[in-house]
């Protein structure tokens, strides 16, 4: 066991020969651990006073559709608003916000081994879990889910739940405008993955993906993946600053 | 001891470690932990323009809050990207916004496509594949 302390697999899954997208999780990949969550104000901002640029996710709830719409990450120019220093994390948008503060830091490269790449058969579990463990306070007996840090069970319809495993960190800085960059991973398949942008200037990241330019009704800015890469089109007038995190986790 | 439960640091750290970077599970902060991926696949009809507004994609949660949820789209077996999609199609007057977005509720989590515009759309035909990853960490506000 030279790679790693703990390794528990998701439900069905032999631990020896699980694929590492097949893991509830291992100490040999960093994870998401929520370092701070709340809700935000439109305007408001929380400090985390880290000391570095986090991960960080949030979903907003706007009025698209029928009022219950979601941007989940930072797409339109909504996403640009919900930016993140080293010290603060600020909704500049005009919705509330729900936010989580990862304890990882975007800027410290890293790139994580495949240790089993093959994937496993997953049998029917003959139990509802082997791993599970509380938050503070709760009983890790009578828990329900969001009161749980870890959980190696099955949930609904019979799917084995699963902590996200970090793959690959990376940041390139002063990225040239109207260009196109392809930041490459070797998982040999499609990833989650997420993409934080600034510009060069600016002091605090945003989440983005597709930048929309309503006037002109072109993209200026878009985040793609394959196999093998992220790939950022910049065609804003701007240098850009980007961090990405990678998971082990498959489209 | 009084603080937590468990910890289990990186490779290299030590256990004692005071930065929450260092580990990889420490029970004083929950981790994004899924608890459900849906897969899901849509092949827009012929007369997509017609239908302006409308759910192609839905997966039940059942958690009785909002979770926390991310989604990437594939478009016809080619370009894979993250959340809401948009594209401007043709010319003005005969120009056209296409978007796929998304909504939640307590229950259920649905992506739907809106059409805004006049003329035909160049999406009737294309298959989306749809990868939603929603999480037992409460995303209500």
């Amino acid at each position: 066991m030279s790679d790693f302390g703990v390794k528990v697999s998701r439900a069905g899954y032999p631990v020896l020969t699980a694929a590492d997208n097949q893991l509830l999780y291992s100490s040999a990949f960093p994870t998401l651990p929520i370092f701070l969550t709340g809700t935000l104000s439109a305007g408001a901002s929380v400090n985390h006073n880290l000391g570095y640029y986090p991960a960080f996710g949030f979903n907003m709830y706007t009025t698209h559709f029928d009022g219950d719409g979601i941007t989940t990450m930072g797409s339109y120019t909504g996403g640009l608003s919900i930016t993140c220093s080293t010290t603060t994390l600020t909704n500049g948008s005009s919705n509330d916000i729900r936010y989580f503060i990862f304890a990882l830091d975007i800027t410290e490269d890293y790139t994580a081994a495949n240790v089993i790449t093959t994937p496993a058969t997953q049998a029917t579990p003959d139990q509802d879990f082997g791993f599970k463990l509380s938050s503070q306070g709760n009983d890790v007996k009578t828990a329900s889910y969001k009161d749980l840090i870890s959980f190696s069970g099955v949930t609904i319809a019979g799917y084995g739940a699963r902590m996200v495993l970090v793959h690959k960190v990376g940041h390139q800085d002063n990225i040239a405008s109207t260009t196109t960059t392809n930041f490459s991973h070797n998982l040999g398949y499609v990833p989650m993955f997420l993409f934080f942008i600034k510009n060069h200037s600016a002091s605090a990241y945003a989440q983005n993906y597709m930048r929309i330019d309503f006037g002109t009704n072109n993209i200026p800015l878009k985040v793609t993946a394959s196999s093998s890469q992220l790939t950022l089109l910049n065609n804003t007038p701007d240098s850009l600053d980007v961090a990405y995190v990678i998971f082990k986790d498959p489209f | 001891m009084a603080d937590w439960g468990m910890k289990i640091t990186k490779p290299g750290k030590g256990v004692t470690s005071s930065s929450v970077k260092d580990y990889v599970l420490n029970s004083k902060y929950p981790n994004v932990l899924t608890y459900l991926v849906g897969t899901v696949s849509y092949t827009m009809p012929n007369e997509a323009k017609s239908q302006t507004n409308f759910t192609i994609a839905e997966l039940t949660h059942d958690l009785g809050y909002k979770p926390y949820v991310i989604f990437y789209w594939q478009k016809s077996g080619s370009e894979y990207g993250a959340d809401i999609f948009w594209e401007h199609q043709g010319s003005a007057p005969n120009d056209r916004l296409i978007s796929i977005e998304a909504d939640m509720d307590n229950n259920v989590f649905r992506i739907r496509y809106r059409y805004d515009g006049t003329g035909d759309t160049n999406l009737a035909g294309v298959t989306w594949n749809f990868k939603c990853y929603i999480f037992i960490n409460k995303a209500s506000v």
